[in-house]
């Protein structure tokens, strides 16, 4: 039975990079009969907006900016809508390799209910990211079980029925952990897979502020907040 | 003379007292508010004025100078603030994501409710 997937990227300011990415999706999905790309223009001030109508994509576009967890929920939400079967996150930033999409969905089509990629943590990633990302993932395991040893990799698809037992609330980074735990709260089967590491900008997005904040809220999770 | 403690914090109060009536013509809050805020500010006029009324009270509450007792209630008027903050703006960050989530989505088709072709 082909599937309708949809693609759904978030972009805060990517309009030098977003064209690339859009045109670097790959056609031929596994069991694919339709594919849309939802770009999630999260009240960027710059062409983001206008390069992604260009390349084809449909553009669903937040008012003022409100942070890539919140930009996400809406993209994911206008895919339902929209009637996708498989979602796919992506970043605009062109940090997840097009190439490694097949694999992402064939994973689904084997029976899990969502996949992450997992980056290797070495040489491209920045070494305050390696100890951020470990320190994260080891906590994710110690606090709620969850074996994911990257927890904070955004490319990511899931079957569009798990959508409940995922839903996030944070709009900020804190979201990829959010959904995980609730995943697993629910028994959603979330499997990984490897993916090529890619790291292009000089720090652009993500902080200690974030990795401590991420922290904080694991804890009021596990605490039941 | 009063010490120079007090003319300040007499005219903090009077100047906070003038605000809160701006405020409140405004209708940046409510009567409640107005009347809440007033009282504080009236009672801070009170204290710079005439110390000496409420040296008992320092005295019971344990604290040796009133001016101290004053320092401490202004904490508590300040977390009391703080926290009346807090819950406001997360009520607002809800409300905006809300609205420009809205916002976004009601540009988004609904997915025909027949099941897609097979192709
Ligand atoms: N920084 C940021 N990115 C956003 C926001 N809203 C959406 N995004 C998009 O979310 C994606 C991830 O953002 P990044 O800042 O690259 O986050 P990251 O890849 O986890 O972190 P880095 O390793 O710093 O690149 C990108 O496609 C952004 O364009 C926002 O408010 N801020
Ligand atoms: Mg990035």
């Amino acid at each position: 039975m082909p599937y309708l997937i949809a693609i759904v990227i978030p972009a805060y300011h990517e309009a030098p990079r977003l064209r690339g990415v859009l045109t670097a999706i790959p056609w031929l999905l596994p069991e694919v009969g339709e594919r849309r790309v939802i770009v999630v223009d999260d009240g960027s001030t710059d062409a983001t907006a206008a390069v992604a109508r260009q390349a084809g994509a449909i553009v669903v576009r937040h008012r003022v900016n409100l942070g890539a967890g919140a930009a996400l929920r809406t993209g994911t939400e206008a895919a339902l809508k929209l009637g996708a079967d498989i979602v796919v996150h992506m970043d605009a930033d062109g940090q997840h390799p097009p190439e490694d999409l097949p694999r992402l969905i064939d994973t689904l089509l084997r029976g899990a209910d969502a996949v992450t990629g997992v980056r290797a943590f070495h040489r491209p990633m920045p070494w305050l990211f390696i100890f951020g990302n470990r320190f994260l993932s080891r906590v994710t395991r110690a606090l709620f079980g969850i074996a994911n040893p990257d927890t904070q990799c955004a490319y990511r698809a899931f079957w569009a029925w798990a959508w409940p037992s995922i839903c996030w609330e944070s709009t900020d980074y804190a979201f990829a952990s959010e959904m995980l735990v609730r995943a697993k709260r629910h028994g959603i089967q979330w499997d990984t897979i490897p993916i090529r590491t890619i790291y292009l900008d000089h720090y652009k997005g993500t902080g200690i502020g974030d990795g401590v904040r991420i922290f904080r809220k694991l804890v009021s999770w596990r605490l039941g907040a | 003379m009063p010490p120079a403690v007090q003319l300040l914090a007499f005219a903090f109060a009077l100047a906070m007292a003038y605000l809160s009536y701006v405020g409140f013509r405004r209708r940046h809050f409510g009567l409640g508010g107005f009347v809440f805020w007033e009282i504080i500010w009236a009672g801070l006029v009170v204290v710079s004025l005439a110390p000496g009324l409420f040296q008992p009270l320092a005295r019971t509450f344990r604290v040796a100078r009133l001016l101290d007792l004053v320092v401490v209630v202004g904490m508590l008027v300040l977390g009391a603030v703080t926290y009346q903050n807090y819950v406001t703006v997360q009520r607002l960050r809800r409300q905006v994501e809300r609205l420009v989530r809205d916002l976004a989505l009601a540009e988004v088709p609904e997915a025909s409710k027949t099941p897609r072709a097979e192709s």
